[in-house]
């Protein structure tokens, strides 16, 4: 499902470029459940945006469901993302104007195909959230908010779900709540889940852990210098 | 969800800004339109007034003045023609249609017209004769009109008589007669005209649709003339008129006219002006203020009639539609003016729309990143924000072009109100073409702000906004 080879990543700057990921090889097979652990800064959210074709490699393959992102045009990367990636943020970008089932649509809005209203509400009563659909995401609590987030990731039914710290900003227990059920309705999609956390006991639930320091080379050579 | 639910969520999210701005491009898009449709129909409507009469004769002078005197009732006659230049010039080959008016009286404000029955012949362009409501027409034809004259000259030529051999014998006495700020005297002999309009029947009206809503006359009423159009002071309390017709309202100023026999205008008190009063000498007397026509256009009579009795010394010859374009340019001036203004109105206006949507950008590269991080492309995000500045002016447009409606139709009350003249103001082919050039307008100003949400870097923006 997804293959990395050689890849790497830097920023430019006023400053100068900054090398920030360099990756020899990653691979995920289809349908795996895969935590990315790492500190703040290690690259675990630049590792996401590549695999979303947000950002695209300087250099290196980054073969997701059959397609190298790395040599794939803007529009082409955007059509992808819209059609075949879920995507759930750490504080959830919720779009304040918007209802629960309207922020759920958005999800799909852009995959080219026409919106399934019935498909959203479904998404939403599936987590409990049948009462909320035309609540604005401020008039929710947050691990309701966390809910339309995790339905707007799952909406399209998309091959690949990537969350980016998806509990960062919850409690103990709602976070296990919404873990459980990233966990169990990506898998009842079949789809790919990549998620990345700092907290090691939220990687325990997946099928494995990838410490994105020991992945990055970048991170890696950094780290030996510091200890030089 | 497709871009213009987007957009109008966009909208909807900030409805104080969303609702200003569409308000200003409102006011200005209303102004601008209001004052072309009030010009335009207005100018129409005046036109079409001016169709009824192709040439008018009147006194010497100021054309213009003339035709808004005699076909729409404004302002005060100029003077008076010879009753003979009325006789000759309805013999005059091309002449289709004419009729005399002798004025000076009103009632309640609204002018009285003293005429032949051939007004009720007059073609209205679109519109056609006359049509009565209620009653029906008096009648007092050319010849009719002709013989109660020939009557109404020999009255005043042995006043004149007398009064010469009074002056003569009674060199110390003073006048009988005392002759108005008008220049028509009052004589003993007076009565004697009455009586043969009251035997003739002449004392008789037909009034026009808003005479009779306002002054609320109706047939079988009667009604006392005054003889100053713009006081109603000195009433001729000696000839009470009857009105026997009530006119269908036409879109014209004879909706405000009164029409009453031009031997009545004559006979009543005070209009038998003697050769000694002001106007005698130069100014026929017993003459009429002007002569309203029709001349066919063929064969160029139109043309030579008008020069024709241009060349008289007596007489002008007006053509009331190009006196009406006339007064329209020197109008065109002060309407280009204001819709410059109204223009600037409606620029400063969209750059409102460009600021305020401006303002928002930093606010929203959260939103534009979760858009593009879900799949919108850049020129999606590009869209949306064009479309909402594009959806202000197009709102703001239609706002306006309601309020321009609102106030011509206000205005338009106003000027029928004044001069019977009815100005439509519904909006044409022309104010949308202006109000899909706003909306474009619009479009482009938003393209500035819509650049830098373009330009978003979702990965930056999302990190940074965490």
């Amino acid at each position: 499902m997804i293959r990395l080879q050689n890849v790497e990543k830097s920023y430019r700057s006023d400053a100068g470029v900054t090398p920030v990921l360099r990756v020899p090889s990653f691979e995920v097979a289809a349908g795996e459940r895969v935590a990315l652990v790492g500190a703040s800064g290690s690259g675990k959210t630049t590792l996401l945006n590549l695999l979303s074709g947000l950002v695209r490699a300087d250099a290196g393959t980054v073969e997701v469901a059959g397609q190298d992102l790395a040599q794939l045009g803007e529009s082409a990367r955007d059509r992808f993302r819209a059609r075949s990636v879920g995507y759930m943020f750490q504080s959830f970008h919720l779009l304040d104007g918007f209802t629960a089932l309207e922020n759920v649509e958005l999800g799909e809005s852009f995959a080219g195909r026409k919106v399934d209203r019935a498909e959203a509400r479904t998404l939403l009563e599936g987590l409990e959230l049948g009462h909320r659909l035309d609540y604005k995401p401020s008039q929710l609590s947050i691990g309701q908010q966390a809910r339309v987030a995790l339905a707007r990731a799952l909406a399209g039914s998309p091959q690949l779900i990537l969350a980016d710290e998806p509990t960062g900003a919850l409690d103990g227990g709602t976070a296990e709540t919404i873990l459980d059920l990233l966990l169990e309705r990506g898998q009842a999609l079949g789809a790919t889940l990549v998620v990345a956390t700092h907290d090691p006991k939220i990687a325990a639930h997946f099928d494995r852990t990838v410490a994105v320091e020991e992945l990055n080379e970048v991170r890696l050579a950094s780290a030996e210098g510091a200890q030089a | 969800m497709r871009l213009p639910q987007l957009v109008a969520r966009n909208l909807k999210r900030r409805p104080l800004a969303t609702a200003l701005t569409t308000f200003s491009v409102a006011l200005g898009v209303g102004l601008f339109s209001a004052i072309g449709a009030l010009r335009d129909a207005s100018e129409q409507a005046f036109e079409r007034t001016a169709g009824t009469s192709n040439l008018i004769l009147g006194a010497k002078g100021s054309s213009l003045e003339l035709t808004l005197n005699s076909l729409y009732h404004m302002g005060l006659s100029a003077g008076n023609i010879p009753y003979s230049a009325y006789q000759e010039f309805r013999e005059t080959p091309g002449v289709q249609w004419c009729v005399p008016t002798v004025v000076g009286d009103a009632y309640r404000g609204f002018r009285i017209v003293g005429t032949t029955d051939a007004i009720f012949q007059a073609d209205i362009p679109g519109y056609g004769a006359p049509q009565f409501k209620d009653g029906e027409a008096w009648k007092h034809g050319p010849d009719d009109l002709d013989s109660f004259h020939a009557e109404v000259v020999a009255h005043a030529a042995l006043d004149g008589h007398e009064a010469e051999e009074e002056e003569d014998g009674h060199e110390e006495e003073q006048h009988s007669e005392t002759v108005d700020d008008h220049g028509h005297g009052h004589d003993h002999h007076d009565h004697t005209l009455e009586q043969l309009a009251e035997e003739q029947g002449l004392f008789v009206a037909v009034i026009g649709s808003t005479v009779a809503s306002e002054a609320r006359l109706r047939v079988g009423s009667s009604f006392v003339p005054a003889h100053d159009v713009m006081t109603g002071a000195m009433a001729h309390e000696d000839a009470p008129t009857r009105v026997v017709g009530v006119l269908e309202p036409t879109g014209t100023p004879m909706d405000r006219a009164i029409y009453i026999p031009a031997g009545a205008f004559y006979a009543i008190a005070g209009h038998q002006a003697t050769e000694q009063s002001r106007f005698g000498g130069t100014r026929d007397p017993h003459g009429v203020s002007a002569v309203l026509a029709f001349v066919t256009p063929k064969s160029g009579y139109h043309l030579r009639v008008r020069n024709a009795w241009n060349d008289r010394l007596d007489v002008q010859a007006a053509w009331p539609v190009l006196e009406v374009r006339k007064l329209f340019a020197v109008i065109g001036n002060v309407n280009a003016a204001l819709r410059i203004i109204a223009m600037l109105v409606i620029v400063v206006a969209l750059v409102g729309v460009l600021v305020a949507l401006s303002n928002t950008m930093a606010a929203r590269q959260r939103e534009f990143a979760v858009l593009r991080a879900l799949g919108a492309r850049r020129r999606t995000v590009l869209a949306l924000v064009v479309g909402e500045s594009a959806a202000i002016s197009l709102l703001g447009g239609i706002l306006g072009l309601g309020l321009a409606g609102l106030g011509a139709w206000i205005a338009a009350a106003r000027v029928r109100a004044e001069t019977g003249v009815t100005v439509s103001p519904l909006p044409g082919a022309d104010d949308l073409l202006f109000l899909l050039v706003v909306t474009a307008v619009g479009a482009m100003a938003g393209l500035v702000p819509a650049w830098r949400a373009y330009r978003t870097e979702a990965a930056r923006a999302l990190s940074s906004s965490l």
